[in-house]
């Protein structure tokens, strides 16, 4: 949907590294319910890859991709990596409305554009429909860019008033100026995602929201991704003894502590000197080691972190030329 | 014949289940810190303290969670004689406790009600300065036996450090209990009205702290133009005041909270998008706000010559400050959180409201559209707080109302586009996808609110007219 069209899905590296880790994510779930019976609702895009990999990894076997672009979905058709999608030239607001999750689902509204208001009302809408053991993942924009700027006020006094008016009932009682500040932002936009789907929790009695995931990741833009369970109250025991998401260091099951899982973007060569340091080596002394930052001054060390805490988990991306 | 009486003897159920029913857990957490306010206001009485921040140095701190809800306070504790004699009495008799004192308690029903309306079980502690502290607890077989309305009152020298009250309610009913557990985020739902309806007691220094967190105040500001040279015309609220022979003072300002919507604002707005809404009117009882952004007929809107809200009206906002000795002289429901909409005085004053606003609703109406002259409209003006407004406006024209209750007003020339050459709306349609490709040809990016990339297209086409 929109910006998503510009960068070749297949080469944002943060984003299948989120992908990879949604996947564990749902592997681990499957230790409480029958993942393979869920049906996967997304968006797409022209190449579907997420739909090929849940299909391959989870066998999840019912799944509904939502397209509103004319001509990507048309590249939909053409594309379709496996015959059990049903591709759908529909947006997520109807789709929501008209659909009613009867079946085990995992929705994931993986948002584009910034208009957050619209995204968190959906969010809330969503829940409403949802039940227990229905799994959904919400991403969005998480760039205080975004949010804009005027002549004559000062930037973040400026981004904290538009702030506060986009994310509305689902922000808190008061945005300062501090937290529009690109490293405080990704966690305002979960606050108000968790706001948003525990509203929509309302008129769902002994029903509760388990938060799963929230990570940030950029590959051009800062997104946040939030992804949660709806679970009957009495059943959060089993989850969590079953599940032992607790002792997954990716989890975030208090909805608060955003983590970052960008890693730098290395050349094969790099990858590979690195990864023969570890895992004895620490990020600074992998740094000395290299000589030279990998990514701009501010970033460049937690990047290298992410990369030594996680290196197991991250794939192997790489450009093949047919 | 033998004389037979009847039986009014009152049931317990009818306090415990039909009173909660008239009141959302949020208005009794509320009602639980008016008690506070009060004490507060009856520990600063006769003496000297600040004026501008009265309540400097008296906390409330709020605990909650799916199994019990306690509030904790420092100020002033309840006497032991009162205690004795009415503070857990179904209702209070006397309704003069503090004649000269702006308090809001009124009938006595609110600590009883928050409980009940919470659990089934409850200890209250409390000391004052004077008196030895003592604990009540209230358990769910007193609540069912209706032949024994006394609770014993228990002596506990050393309860708290510090003159205070313990409010501690378990057992919490279902629904409650979900609530405060946070499942549908009832926590950040009561942050925001704490925020909102104790702005200006917070403002004043009282300081609530919910769940650990410092709660930070809210209060409405509306744009004041600094500039208006001849002191009457220009972005300027409407401003009312009055004062009753019996001591009831009433301020009033409307006006413009921020700029008037753009296009874009409007339409989020129509789809349902979650804007703040802090138009509407604000009202203010003895500092305690009792209606917040209220946009319904109850505060002359869709009556009497002024429009029904609608999202065009998004930017108009009003408060209305009632003060009194005599709490039960204000316009306020029991659950105060509401207006009495047959007080004479309210109605009186809803006379001057409805003007305000008529003002403004005119202005928003003669204005829209006109995108041009709009912004040049936004750089003048600065938001103000309603008591500096109060202020600025007092050396300014003020009239005298002879009819009603009396008073004066202040009315402001607001700005009209020129007379002469007056502002006409455009509208016509293209398709989405033309709009997108001419909105990425002017602004680099296709999702310009559609209003802005034809008023462009008209603007350059005008310049070129106009060499």
């Amino acid at each position: 949907m929109s910006a998503g069209g510009s960068i070749p899905y297949h080469l944002r590296q943060n984003k299948a590294i989120e992908r990879n880790l949604f996947v564990d994510l749902l592997m681990r779930v499957g230790r409480y319910t029958n993942i393979s019976d869920y049906t996967y609702i997304g968006f797409g895009g022209p190449f579907l890859e997420d739909f090929k990999h849940l299909h391959s990894s989870l066998r999840i076997s019912n799944m509904v991709s939502l397209e509103i672009e004319e001509d990507v979905f048309y590249r939909q058709t053409f594309n379709q990596p496996i015959s059990c999608v049903s591709l759908r030239h529909e947006n997520s607001k109807d789709f929501i409305f008209a659909h009613d999750f009867s079946e085990p689902s995992i929705v994931w509204l993986d948002y584009a554009t910034p208009e957050i208001g619209q995204q968190l009302t959906e969010t809330q809408r969503l829940v409403e429909k949802l039940g227990h053991g229905d799994i959904f993942k919400i991403t969005v924009n998480a760039n205080p860019q975004s949010l804009g700027a005027r002549d004559g006020v000062p930037l973040h006094e400026y981004r904290a008033s538009v702030a506060t008016s986009r994310l509305g009932d689902y922000g808190p009682a008061n945005i300062d100026e501090d937290d529009v500040l690109p490293k405080n932002y990704p966690g305002l936009l979960l606050s108000a995602l968790v706001s948003a789907s525990r509203q929509g929790l309302k008129g769902n009695p002994g029903h509760v929201l388990q938060p799963l995931t929230a990570f940030i990741y950029g590959d051009g833009q800062q997104m946040l991704t939030f992804t949660a369970i709806i679970l009957k109250t009495e059943e959060l025991e089993t989850f969590e003894q079953r599940t032992r998401l607790s002792h997954w260091k990716f989890s975030c099951l208090d909805g608060k502590n955003v983590k970052s899982i960008s890693v730098p973007s290395f050349s094969l060569k790099e990858r590979i000197h690195v990864e023969s340091l570890l895992p004895e080596k620490d990020a600074e002394a992998i740094i000395d080691n290299l000589g030279y930052l990998i990514g701009d001054k501010k970033s460049a060390k937690e990047l290298m972190r992410n990369f030594v805490e996680y290196y197991r988990l991250y794939p192997w991306y790489s450009r093949i030329v047919v | 014949m033998t004389k037979k009486t009847a039986s009014a003897f009152p049931a317990k159920r009818f306090f415990v289940e039909m009173l909660t029913r008239d009141i959302e857990l949020q208005d009794a957490i509320l009602d639980l810190l008016d008690n506070c306010v009060d004490g507060a206001m009856r520990q600063n009485k006769g003496k000297s303290g600040s004026k501008k921040h009265p309540y400097k140095g008296f906390t409330a701190w709020i605990d909650f969670d799916g199994n019990s809800f306690t509030l904790k306070d420092n100020c002033g504790g309840i006497p032991r004689s009162l205690a004795e004699d009415y503070a857990f009495r179904m209702g209070r008799q006397d309704a003069n406790r503090d004649p000269e004192l702006p308090t809001v308690g009124v009938y006595g029903i609110g600590m009883k009600r928050a409980i009940f309306k919470m659990g089934r079980a409850a200890t209250v502690t409390s000391q004052t300065e004077t008196d030895e502290g003592f604990v009540v607890e209230i358990d769910s077989n007193w609540l069912t036996d209706d032949n024994n309305w006394n609770l014993p009152i228990e002596a506990s020298p050393d309860a708290l450090d510090r003159p205070g009250t313990i409010i501690e309610v378990t057992e919490l009913m279902d629904g409650i209990s979900r609530l405060l557990s946070n499942d549908t985020d009832f926590h950040k739902e009561l942050e925001k009205a704490i925020s909102a309806y104790y702005g200006y007691i917070i403002e004043k220094g009282f300081t609530v702290i919910l769940n650990g967190k410092k709660v930070a105040p809210v209060q409405v500001e509306l744009l004041f133009d600094n500039d208006s040279s001849d002191k009457k015309e220009g972005i300027i609220p409407y401003g009312y005041k009055f004062v009753s022979d019996d001591g009831i003072s009433v301020e009033l300002v409307v006006g413009l909270y921020k700029s008037l919507p753009t296009e874009a604002e409007e339409q989020e707005a129509l789809v349902g998008s979650p804007t703040t809404e802090r138009a509407g009117w604000t009202i203010v009882c003895n500092d305690r706000v009792v209606l917040y952004a209220d946009k319904s007929r109850v505060t002359g809107w869709g009556e009497a010559g002024v429009p029904s809200y609608h999202t065009q009206f998004i930017s108009i906002a009003g408060v209305v400050i009632f003060r009194s000795n005599d709490p039960g002289k204000l316009p306020i429901t029991t659950t105060k959180r509401g207006i009495d909409g047959n007080s004479e005085l309210y109605l009186n004053v809803k006379e001057h409201m409805r003007e305000g606003m008529k003002l403004y609703t005119d202005f928003t109406n003669k204005w829209k559209g006109a995108s041009t002259e709009q912004n040049s409209l936004k750089s003048k003006t600065a938001a103000s707080s309603v008591e500096s407004i109060i202020d600025m406006l007092s050396d300014r024209n003020w009239s005298k109302v002879s009819k009603g209750m009396g008073g004066t007003k202040f009315k402001p020339t607001l700005p009209t586009p020129k007379e002469d050459d007056p502002i006409k709306q455009i509208r016509f349609s293209r398709k989405k996808s033309q709009i997108a490709l001419v909105s990425e040809y002017l602004f680099e990016n296709s999702t310009t609110a559609a209003g802005e990339v034809g008023a462009q297209c008209f603007d350059d086409v005008l310049r070129k007219a106009s060499k």
